[in-house]
């Protein structure tokens, strides 16, 4: 048999790339080699026209959350804290002085306390009560460009010092302040500012007894998905990050001075009914059925075995 | 081959931070780069396309976060697409340990392998009119000859030595 041309043995050699396998190359023949190399170095080519397609698409407004702003208020992400405080009109000036927080709405809740609204670098953030309230505190990772001059305007506005600004090994610089009213928030920078898809400068942060078994709850109840998970071969979850819709919230296992607060969140969800549904089978219970609400919400209430109640809304009319 | 130097690209890191609009010159001088550091990971096309537009959206969005620090724009491309790849390995697998992703999937990928391909890509651009047809229709449409030749109106024989040819060009061009 006439042995085959070059031209056929290099097609064969492509044939099998393309079809993920390895080509037999003639050794004898160099030059076939040097070929095939380029050849290897050309599977998974782009195509011209994603290329043209993926440019026009960033060139043009992003529109993919068009679908989600129907059922969220504009500027809003699917969690969004919500503190409710006694000294709330303090705590309120407070975000302002010391994180530089800009006020968007205030008005008299629906429960007779004050119900405010603010906005800290991309994130919001709600503020509500009164002395006539029980608190909701939270902890917060917020994240910010300069560590050092954050700590020292909250220190200066009022908050209390839990640790001053060092680098931690694993990976970020961070300073601990508690506010007037009882909120937590880790002051931070990462080392890698590699952008983290959904994680937003005022981001929750919880520290419950059973890690484990909130993920789980976040999971079965919000259809969250874990971003990162650091644990012990025993299971202790030392630092997660999980994505619900498209907010990132963290956490880790409660120990020594972190352990766990009684947080309101207030998510948005494209159908409170079934988010409302899945939230009690997934083990929390009830504290307002579905209910359409003046001011134009369809809002549910559930309080998880954590001790925190998520106000599960979504626009309507 | 134009070559972009470190003030170009930082002329138009800072000229897409002022007007996001002006992001796609930055999109034209890194996309092979992007497009040959996911496509040495990913194996199926069409993961392959969306992981590159999600670098690229991510870095639209983000571009005002973007500091200089003396590396290159791309490393900081590479990083998304990194975390992108690593975020995905995680849904498929989330019992592999946090340790063992971070070095399967992390930069430390052999960026000469990466730059050699991108090169790759962007001499393509540069092939004679009917070489670079078939290059394109046989690589990044991974059609057969017989395809190409039906699509092109051409013989087998002169789609297999248009490939050949090509692959010549290429080989060529890479050792100047």
């Amino acid at each position: 048999m006439a042995e085959r041309s070059i031209i056929d043995q290099l097609d064969d050699a492509i044939t099998a790339l393309l079809a993920k396998s390895e080509p037999t190359v003639n050794e004898a023949n160099p030059e076939l080699a040097e070929l095939v190399a380029v050849a290897r170095e050309l599977h998974g080519l782009p195509s011209e026209e994603f290329r043209a397609a993926l440019k026009e698409q960033l060139g043009g407004k992003d529109d993919m959350s068009t679908a989600t702003k129907k059922f969220k208020r504009e500027g809003f992400y699917t969690v969004n804290p919500y503190i409710i405080a006694k000294p709330a009109v303090e705590l309120v000036d407070f975000v302002k002085e010391a994180f530089g927080a800009v006020e968007a709405f205030r008005a008299t809740g629906s429960a007779g306390g004050l119900h405010c609204e603010l906005t800290i670098g991309d994130s919001k953030l709600f503020i509500g009560g009164g002395p006539g309230f029980d608190a909701k505190p939270a902890a917060f990772h917020f994240y910010v460009p300069d560590v050092d001059d954050v700590y020292s305007r909250a220190v200066a506005a009022g908050a209390t010092s839990l640790a001053a600004p060092s680098d931690q090994e694993y990976g970020e610089r961070i300073a601990a302040v508690k506010d007037i009213g009882g909120n937590e928030w880790y002051i931070a920078k990462p080392f890698d500012e590699t952008p983290i898809r959904d994680l937003h400068n005022v981001t929750l942060y919880f520290h419950p007894v059973g890690a484990p078994k909130f993920i789980d709850f976040l999971e079965k109840a919000f259809g969250a998905e874990v971003v990162q998970r650091h644990q012990s071969d025993e299971g202790f979850v030392y630092h997660a990050k999980v994505r619900i819709g498209d907010a990132i919230v963290e956490m880790g296992e409660a120990h020594d001075q972190w352990q766990p607060m009684q947080s309101a969140i207030y998510m948005f969800v494209e159908d409170v009914d079934v988010a409302y549904r899945q939230a009690l089978s997934a083990g929390a219970t009830s504290a307002l059925e579905p209910t359409d609400q003046p001011y134009g919400e369809r809002m549910a209430w559930v309080n998880d075995e954590f001790g925190n109640v998520w106000y599960l809304s979504r626009l309507i009319g | 081959m134009s070559r972009v130097t470190e003030s170009d690209e930082r002329m138009a890191v800072e000229a897409a931070q002022q007007d996001p609009g002006r992001f796609a010159e930055l999109y034209e001088q890194n996309f092979h780069k992007v497009y040959a550091y996911v496509a040495c990971r990913i194996q199926d096309r069409s993961q392959r396309q969306d992981l590159t537009a999600y670098v690229f959206q991510q870095a639209l969005a983000n571009i005002g976060k973007f500091n200089w620090r003396g590396a290159p724009f791309v490393t900081w491309l590479y990083r998304i697409a990194a975390n992108a790849i690593a975020d995905q390995a995680r849904k498929r697998s989330r019992e592999v340990a946090e340790t063992e992703l971070a070095t399967k999937t992390g930069v430390d990928l052999d960026l000469e392998q990466v730059d050699r391909r991108a090169r790759v890509f962007r001499a393509v651009e540069a092939l004679p009119e009917d070489q670079r047809k078939v290059i394109l229709l046989r690589f990044a449409e991974e059609k057969s000859i017989r395809e190409i030749a039906a699509d092109l109106n051409r013989s087998e024989g002169a789609v297999k030595q248009l490939q050949f040819r090509g692959l010549e060009t290429l080989r060529a061009r890479l050792r100047e």
